[in-house]
């Protein structure tokens, strides 16, 4: 991720650039940390070698590589990778270095590293903890501090925090986490910190609780047994050859003491730490009613939460615009660091020379035990005549947005009729009519057609003149419907049922019906013109009841 | 047939007419604040034959400028018996009942599974189940008169669809049971245990309380609240919530013993 930052940032350079990241720049004698020497956009030849002062060791560890695709085009970041570890105490620094890419040579800022006197409880295995301040004011931020040492390779590890008794969590930051290993007459200790921001809140004296940690290791005892039997096990989950290590840090005795009520001013901001404050407009020539935005930091390590700038002063040549701050506060190091940022437009009023007073907080200091305040340098501005009335001022809200407030309610009352209605009957019994009336029409048409084809008997002549109409196409089939409207044409002009129809009866209507009633017959094995057929069974049936084939 | 109905509908314009020239003065009445005037003008379009939910939301609004808030419940909710999905209906029902005494749920309409009811009015439902019946019967009819002369139906499944859709669509609101009720329009009246003089007072019901009706015997309604108790009201001390009813009093109607 901070990778991706460092492209990010740097995506706009085009030139090849070196830059030099280290884990932490505070150790303790026996520490080992990690550098990283990134090269970006360039290759270097061979491995830079990176210079360390005399209370170093630096060991070339490997390199990597990484391409990502920033705005549009490829980076490449290679990274150098050095343990640079500490092996006596004092300020050392680590770099400057030079690295040469293609036919230029980029040059790498030298970092600073406080080397520590090792703890004599380091080369010791178990849990210690303490607080950055065991005798911390009202409201002023504390870092509990827990360390863990284990000679074996930590698995896994859970802690459960103490009851932090006299304090909150400071809210702007979480709890930070970092591992490292120290070196000690030939042993590597692993160290694993939590720590942990806190806010005093109670006065008086007060206990921080035990906390616990839990370490998890490799069993080397039951890892020597079966082998083969514990891998299978192990595959589904059925054993555990891992052994936990619960050790406990001490409860940490402390005394938070109140605010001195002596010299207290009555503009105290609340904040309690050391702090630094600064403003730095966004420009220094403005027009009359234009805005220029002022930001304001203020840096310290006390909590910041919940704090708002003092108004800016009224009749001052301007107006002031505050934007909500933005607090961004982290553990490093194991110290607190916290910031806030103010944005303050600023519409001068007159054109000239507009200087806008430092910002002051008074807030109370620990170390010296005071109260002093912190100020901004001010602000001088060049005011020119602005654009008249279409000026606009800059705000960092939402500036699209609708500006009116949502129509509040001032009573409540019932809602008007309509002036035009309808009137019908829309009751059930008022539907009833048109109703039936819908189902009722087209129920008598379908049951007059149905009636009428009971009572109306067709024309014999005629249905069998429509048969014919829809002969099939296939010419068996279409054999056989002919043979059949033959039959009953016979049988009706015999007056005879068409079933009991022979040949001598077929006779008696004469030469050509009996030559048509044979022709039918022979036609179902072939050799026959089934149109020719087809002819003469019409005119058969057109001829009617008296007609003659 | 046709003939018939037509002389029926238009038997109906002079009565419709007349309905809409009183609809009309009572809006200008209640608009020019005399609300009194209002509800007899509505009333008057209520006598000629006007039952929809634009007259009951004008004749509620009448009677609730004129201070019976009673009566203006009972002629919103058979408004909003005639349009369920009426926002404005529901919005004035609402406010009416905010200044109720008796904190009682009102009868809800038993719907069962046809849940078009609870948006859509029973009297439009019928009739466009009618409409889906009478178009499966026009294609039947015309599927016979083709097939006479040797020619296929017209959409045979489209008509059975429409008239199995059409039978389920009109049958429902005779299925369903809407709510019969009664609002109280008087400031306070007493239920009692039996009809005549040996009954004792159960409970009291306050103007603007929605119960379900029971029975009607000669001058008194047998109503029932949402915890089963029951009582006799008198007629004349509720106004129907069904849209169908008179505005007057309770009609006496079915005989009986008096007893709850």
């Amino acid at each position: 991720m901070s990778l991706l930052v460092l492209l990010l940032s740097l995506a706009s350079a085009l030139a090849a650039q070196a830059q030099l990241r280290l884990e932490s720049q505070e150790l303790v004698e026996g520490q080992t940390v990690t550098a990283r020497l990134l090269v970006i956009d360039g290759r270097a030849r061979g491995v830079p070698s990176l210079p360390a002062g005399e209370g170093l060791q630096v060991q070339f560890q490997g390199q990597s590589s990484e391409f990502s695709w920033v705005n549009g085009r490829s980076t490449r970041v290679t990274a150098y990778v050095y343990a640079v570890s500490a092996v006596r105490a004092g300020t050392w620094s680590l770099g400057p270095a030079e690295v040469e890419v293609g036919s230029e040579t980029l040059a790498v800022e030298a970092l600073s590293l406080e080397v520590g006197e090792r703890d004599a409880g380091l080369s010791q295995a178990g849990v210690s903890a303490e607080l950055s301040d065991d005798t911390p004011f009202l409201g002023q931020t504390v870092v509990y501090r827990m360390q863990y040492r284990h000679t074996e390779r930590l698995l896994d590890a859970r802690w459960t925090p103490p009851d932090y008794d006299g304090f909150v969590t400071e809210r702007s930051a979480e709890a930070a986490e970092r591992s490292y290993t120290v070196e000690v007459d030939g042993q590597t200790v692993g160290v694993k910190e939590v720590h942990v921001p806190l806010v005093a809140v109670g006065e008086g004296t007060r206990t921080v609780g035990p906390s616990t940690f839990v370490g998890v290791f490799a069993d080397q005892r039951r890892a020597s047994g079966s082998r083969g039997r514990r891998d299978l096990f192990e595959d589904f989950g059925l054993t555990r050859n891992v052994r936990e290590d619960r050790a406990v840090a001490g409860s940490i005795p402390l005394e938070i003491r109140p605010l001195p009520a002596e010299g207290k001013p009555a503009d105290f901001s609340g904040l309690v730490g050391r702090f630094g404050l600064r403003a730095v407009p966004g420009a220094t020539r403005v027009g009359v009613g234009e805005s220029v935005t002022l930001t304001i930091e203020l840096v310290g390590d006390g909590t910041m939460v919940g704090l708002e700038l003092p108004p800016a002063p009224e009749d001052a040549g301007f107006r002031a615009y505050d934007d909500a701050p933005e607090v961004a506060a982290q553990v490093r190091e194991g110290e607190f660091m916290s910031k806030a940022t103010f944005r303050r437009a600023l519409v001068p009023e007159a054109e000239g020379e507009l200087v806008v007073p430092p910002v002051e907080l008074v807030v109370f200091d620990p170390v010296d035990e005071a109260y002093v305040t912190v100020r901004s340098e001010p602000v001088v501005l060049q005011v020119g005549p602005g654009s008249g009335e279409d000026a606009e001022v800059s705000s960092f809200s939402e500036d699209d947005g609708p500006r009116g407030e949502e129509v509040g309610a001032r009573g409540d009352d019932i809602l008007p009729a309509p002036r035009e209605a309808s009137l019908g009957d829309a009751t059930l019994q008022g539907a009833l009519l048109p109703a039936a009336a819908l189902v009722t029409l087209p129920g008598l048409a379908w049951t007059g057609l149905l009636l009428a084809g009971l009572t109306r008997r067709e024309d014999p002549w005629r249905a069998l003149a429509r048969r014919l109409d829809a002969l099939p196409a296939e010419p068996a089939e279409r054999l056989g419907a002919l043979e059949a409207t033959f039959r009953e044409a016979a049988a009706l002009r015999l007056g005879r049922p068409a079933p009991g129809l022979d040949e001598a009866a077929v006779a008696e209507l004469g030469e050509g019906a009996l030559a048509l009633y044979r022709d039918l017959g022979a036609a179902r094995y072939g050799g026959l013109d089934v149109a020719d057929l087809d002819a003469r069974v019409r005119a058969f049936v057109q001829a009617g009841p008296g007609g003659a084939a | 047939m046709s003939a018939l109905v037509l002389a029926l509908l238009l038997a109906g314009a002079p009565a419709e007419a007349s309905a809409q020239a009183a609809y009309a003065e009572g809006i200008t009445a209640l608009r020019d604040g005399q609300p009194a005037t209002a509800a007899e003008a509505l009333a008057r379009a209520h006598a000629d034959g006007a039952r929809s939910a634009d007259l009951y939301h004008a004749l509620g609004n009448a009677w609730y400028r004129s201070g019976e808030r009673g009566r203006a419940l009972a002629a919103w909710r058979r408004g909003q018996q005639l349009e369920p999905g009426n926002g404005d209906l529901a919005a004035n029902v609402a406010h009416a009942r905010a200044d109720n005494l008796d904190r009682l749920d009102p009868p809800e309409a038993r719907l069962g599974p046809f849940l078009w009811l609870s948006w859509l009015a029973p009297g439009r439902v019928l009739l466009a189940g009618a409409a889906l019946l009478g178009l499966a019967l026009s294609l039947g009819a015309l599927g016979t008169w083709r097939r006479r002369r040797g020619q296929a139906a017209v959409l045979p499944r489209v008509g059975l669809g429409a008239g199995l859709l059409g039978l389920v669509l009109g049958a429902s609101p005779f299925l369903a049971a809407p709510p019969d009720a009664v609002v109280v329009v008087e400031p306070a009246v007493e239920a009692v245990s039996t009809l005549g003089g040996s009954g004792v007072v159960l409970f009291e019901l306050h103007e603007g309380a929605e119960v379900a009706r029971l029975e009607v015997d000669r001058d008194h309604v047998l109503v029932a609240l949402p915890d089963g108790r029951k009582g006799w009201l008198p007629a004349a001390a509720v106004l129907s919530t069904d849209p169908a009813a008179p505005l007057g009093a309770e009609p006496s109607a079915q005989g009986g013993d008096g007893a709850p």
